[in-house]
C-alpha cells in the first residue's frame, strides 16, 4: 500500500509547499488509490475499433448470389422436367381438306408434333410412303393423318343404274347384293356391308359390258363378304347421305 | 474613505472540515475580506461584482466544473484547490486548476498556512513572478512536461458555406498523415452538419465530441479517457465523431472544449479537426452573457476553441467564383480566431481546363496567395469518379485508391503540413 501512493506523496512532498513551511506530508487516511500514472499511459491509449458498415459490391453480396443461383437452378430444373415431359414425336397433319381417294403430296402434309401417350394412332412423319398414295378417309384441314387400319381396297363390278349417277371417290355406300338373275334364283336382295367407302371410281374399266369398277376400302375381316357378293351375285351400291351414322 | 479590502471566497462542500478552514484562514488572513459561497451561481455573482482576488475551492463543491473555473480564471483570480485524496486531485487538475493542496483531516491548519503563504508570495511578487514562480507542484510539472515533449499539431480544416469538399479532404487528410506514420485524431467539430461519421460508414453510436466534452466539464478528461471515447478505423487512425444532432452543440462549452483539444494534442501526433462553415465566436451573444455569465456555448465553441488551438489552418474553398468570393469574406474573422495558425489555402475541385493550361492554374494560386496572404496554396484536381466511387462502396477515396488524382493531390497538403510533424519528431 506504501507503494501505491509513493509517487503522489513523493511529488507533494516536493513541491513547492515543502519549500514553505511544513515540510513533508504522511498520506495517513488515504484510502483511495491513486490511478495509475505514466505506467499505462503507453499501454492503454488504444481506442476501440470503429464499427463500419460494410456495403459490398452488388455481385458479392449474398442476395445477388443466392438469387443467381435459384434462378440458374429453377432453368435448369425447369428444362430437366419439361424435357422429361416432352416425349413427343412428329406426325402428318394436313394442310387442306383432303377428300377421300385424293393422291396425297407433300404440300397437302405438315409435321406436328404429338405427346407420346397418342402417338401410335397417328401416322409417324418418318413415314414418307404416303407421298403419292391415296386417302382412305376424307381427312379435315389441320387433322392429324391417322395410322392406317387394316383396311383392303377391293374393286368390284357395279352396273351403272345400280350406283349412284354421280359417285364419286369419298362417298360411303352401303352395298346390297343381289342374285344375277333374280328371276331364276328367286331369292331376294340382301343388305352385305354399310357405310364402306368408295376409294376410287374408274370408268374405263371393263366398259365394253358398260359395268363401273368401283373400289371400295373395307376392313380385311369384311372382304371376304364383298368378293363373295361380287362373284354371286350383282351389287347395288346405295348412297350414305353425308352425316348419316 | 478607505479602498475595499480584497476578497477571498471559500466554495467548499460537503467535506467535514470547512469550518475549520474558515476558521483557519480568517485568523491568517487578517486584512483579507474572507466569505463563503454555497453554490455556483454565487461564486460567479460575487465573483463578477466584488474585488475577488481568492478562491479556495473544493472538488466537493456542487456543480463545480471547467467552464465555472474557466470564467474565475477571466476574472483573474488565483485559485486553489483543496484535494482530500489522489481521485480529487485528479478531479481538480483536470478542471484546470493549477495550484493544488492535498488536506488531510487533522492537517487544515498546514494545508490553509501552504495557501495564505503562497498567494502572498503572488500577490508582493505580481503576476510576472507569479508565472515564474514554480510550478505548484512537481507532479503537474512532470505532466506539462510529458505533454511539451509529446504536443501534437493541431489542423483545423475549415470552409466556407457550400459544401466545398472540406470533410472527404478532412478524411483523406488524416489517413495520409496516418499512412505517414502520424498517430492521428480525426475530430468532427462540425456542429451544424457531422459528417464524418456518416462519410466513413461509421455505425451510429454516441458522439464521442459530447462525451469527452462532458468528461472535460467534470474534469475527468485524460488521454486514457478520450482514447476510449475515440475510434480506431485504421492502424493509426482514430476518429472522435461529431454531434448527431443541432440541439445538442449547446452542450459544448468553450473551456472544457478547450481542455478537449489540449488533451488530443498530448494523446496524438496530429489532431485534424472538421470545422463547420459559418463559425461565430458568441461576441455578439449578449443575452447569453446575462442570463449565465458567458459560460454557455453560442453553439460554435467547439469550432472557436479548436481555431484557438490550432496549429495549422486549413481553409478549404471550391474552385467556384462564389466560393473563393465567400472564401475570401470569412477568413479573415475565421484567421482572427486561429492567431498561431499557418495558413494553407486548398483551392479543391479545379477543373480539367485550368489544370491543363499552366497559366490559369498560377494565376489562381497568385490571386488566393495575395489575397489571403496564405502559407501555401494547393490546387486539388476534380476527381468525381473516384470520389463518387469510394462513396459508392462506402469507404473514404484513400481506401478506395491510394493512387487516385483527388488522394495524391491532397497529399500534397498533407507533406506541407507534415514539416512541423518531422521538426518535432
Amino acid at each position: 500500500m506504501d507503494n501505491e501512493f509513493a509517487p503522489w506523496r513523493d511529488q507533494h512532498q516536493h513541491s513547492w509547499l515543502r519549500h514553505g513551511q511544513t515540510g513533508g506530508f504522511t498520506m495517513n487516511g488515504l484510502t483511495a488509490a491513486r490511478p495509475q500514472e505514466g505506467a499505462a499511459d503507453s499501454s492503454n491509449l488504444s481506442s476501440p475499433t470503429a464499427r463500419r458498415v460494410q456495403i459490398q459490391s452488388t455481385w458479392r453480396q449474398p442476395k445477388f448470389v443466392v438469387g443467381c443461383a435459384l434462378i440458374v437452378a429453377s432453368v435448369v430444373m425447369g428444362a430437366l422436367i419439361v424435357g422429361a415431359a416432352d416425349d413427343r414425336v412428329m406426325v402428318w397433319s394436313a394442310t387442306r381438306d383432303l377428300a377421300a381417294g385424293t393422291v396425297v403430296t407433300s404440300d397437302d402434309l405438315a409435321e406436328v408434333a404429338v405427346a407420346m401417350d397418342q402417338a401410335g394412332r397417328y401416322l409417324s412423319s418418318a413415314q414418307t410412303s404416303v407421298l403419292g398414295r391415296r386417302t382412305s378417309r376424307a381427312i379435315g384441314k389441320d387433322e392429324l393423318v391417322a395410322a392406317d387400319v387394316d383396311t383392303r381396297l377391293i374393286t368390284v363390278p357395279v352396273e351403272p343404274v345400280h350406283a349412284p349417277t354421280d359417285l364419286a371417290h369419298g362417298d360411303r355406300v352401303d352395298v346390297y347384293s343381289s342374285p344375277r338373275d333374280a328371276a331364276t334364283a328367286g331369292g331376294s336382295s340382301r343388305l352385305v356391308l354399310t357405310n364402306v367407302l368408295v376409294s376410287q371410281l374408274s370408268t374405263d374399266v371393263d366398259t365394253a359390258r358398260g359395268e363401273l369398277a368401283v373400289v371400295l376400302d373395307v376392313r380385311a375381316d369384311q372382304a371376304a363378304a364383298i368378293v363373295t357378293a361380287a362373284r354371286t351375285g350383282v351389287l347395288d351400291l346405295v348412297r350414305v347421305p353425308v352425316g348419316a351414322a | 474613505m478607505s479602498s475595499p479590502r480584497p476578497v477571498m471566497l471559500l466554495a467548499l462542500g460537503q467535506s467535514g472540515w470547512e469550518a475549520e478552514v474558515i476558521a483557519n484562514v480568517v485568523s491568517a488572513l487578517p486584512d483579507v475580506d474572507v466569505r463563503r459561497t454555497v453554490g455556483v451561481s454565487d461564486l460567479l455573482a460575487v465573483a463578477t461584482a466584488a474585488d475577488v482576488r481568492a478562491v479556495v475551492l473544493d472538488a466537493n463543491f456542487p456543480r463545480l466544473d471547467a467552464s465555472v473555473v474557466a470564467k474565475l480564471a477571466d476574472f483573474d483570480v488565483a485559485m486553489f484547490g483543496l484535494a482530500a485524496d489522489a481521485s480529487e486531485l485528479q478531479r481538480l487538475e483536470g478542471l484546470g486548476i493549477e495550484t493544488i493542496v492535498p488536506v488531510v483531516s487533522g492537517e487544515v491548519p498546514e494545508a490553509v498556512e501552504q495557501i495564505c503563504s503562497h498567494w502572498r508570495h503572488t500577490r508582493t511578487q505580481g503576476p510576472v513572478a507569479q508565472a515564474a514562480a514554480p510550478p505548484a507542484n512537481s507532479h503537474l510539472a512532470n505532466r506539462r512536461a510529458l505533454q511539451r515533449a509529446h504536443h501534437g499539431q493541431l489542423m483545423a480544416v475549415w470552409g466556407p458555406p457550400g459544401a466545398p469538399g472540406r470533410t472527404t479532404i478532412a478524411i483523406t487528410l488524416a489517413q495520409l498523415l496516418a499512412q505517414d506514420g502520424a498517430d492521428v485524431l480525426l475530430a468532427d467539430a462540425d456542429t451544424n452538419s457531422a459528417g464524418i461519421g456518416p462519410s466513413l460508414c461509421l455505425e451510429a453510436e454516441g458522439s464521442g465530441l459530447i462525451a469527452a466534452c462532458h468528461h472535460a466539464e467534470r474534469g475527468s478528461l485524460d488521454d486514457r479517457t478520450l482514447a476510449r471515447l475515440a475510434r480506431q478505423v485504421d492502424d493509426r487512425f482514430r476518429v472522435l465523431t461529431g454531434i448527431s444532432h443541432v440541439s445538442r452543440r449547446s452542450e459544448l462549452r468553450a473551456a472544457a472544449m478547450s481542455r478537449v483539444w489540449q488533451v488530443a494534442a498530448g494523446l496524438t501526433d496530429a489532431v485534424v479537426v472538421d470545422i463547420g462553415g459559418c463559425v461565430d465566436d458568441g461576441s455578439l451573444a449578449l443575452e447569453a452573457d446575462v442570463a449565465d455569465f458567458g459560460i454557455n456555448s453560442s453553439g460554435h465553441s467547439a469550432a472557436v476553441t479548436a481555431l484557438g488551438a490550432a496549429d495549422e489552418l486549413v481553409a478549404v474553398s471550391s474552385c467556384e467564383p462564389t466560393s473563393v468570393a465567400r472564401l475570401l469574406s470569412h477568413l479573415p474573422a475565421i484567421s482572427s480566431l486561429a492567431p498561431a495558425a499557418r495558413l494553407h489555402v486548398v483551392i479543391n475541385r479545379v477543373r480539367a481546363p485550368i489544370v491543363r493550361n499552366q497559366g490559369a492554374a498560377d494565376e489562381l494560386r497568385r490571386f488566393v496567395a495575395t489575397h489571403t496572404r496564405a502559407h501555401e496554396v494547393v490546387l486539388v484536381r476534380e476527381d468525381r469518379e473516384t470520389v463518387d466511387a469510394a462513396a459508392a462502396r462506402g469507404l473514404t477515396p484513400y481506401e478506395h485508391s491510394r493512387k487516385a488524382t483527388f488522394v495524391r493531390e491532397v497529399a500534397t497538403l498533407s507533406r506541407g503540413l507534415q514539416s512541423p510533424l518531422v521538426a518535432t519528431a
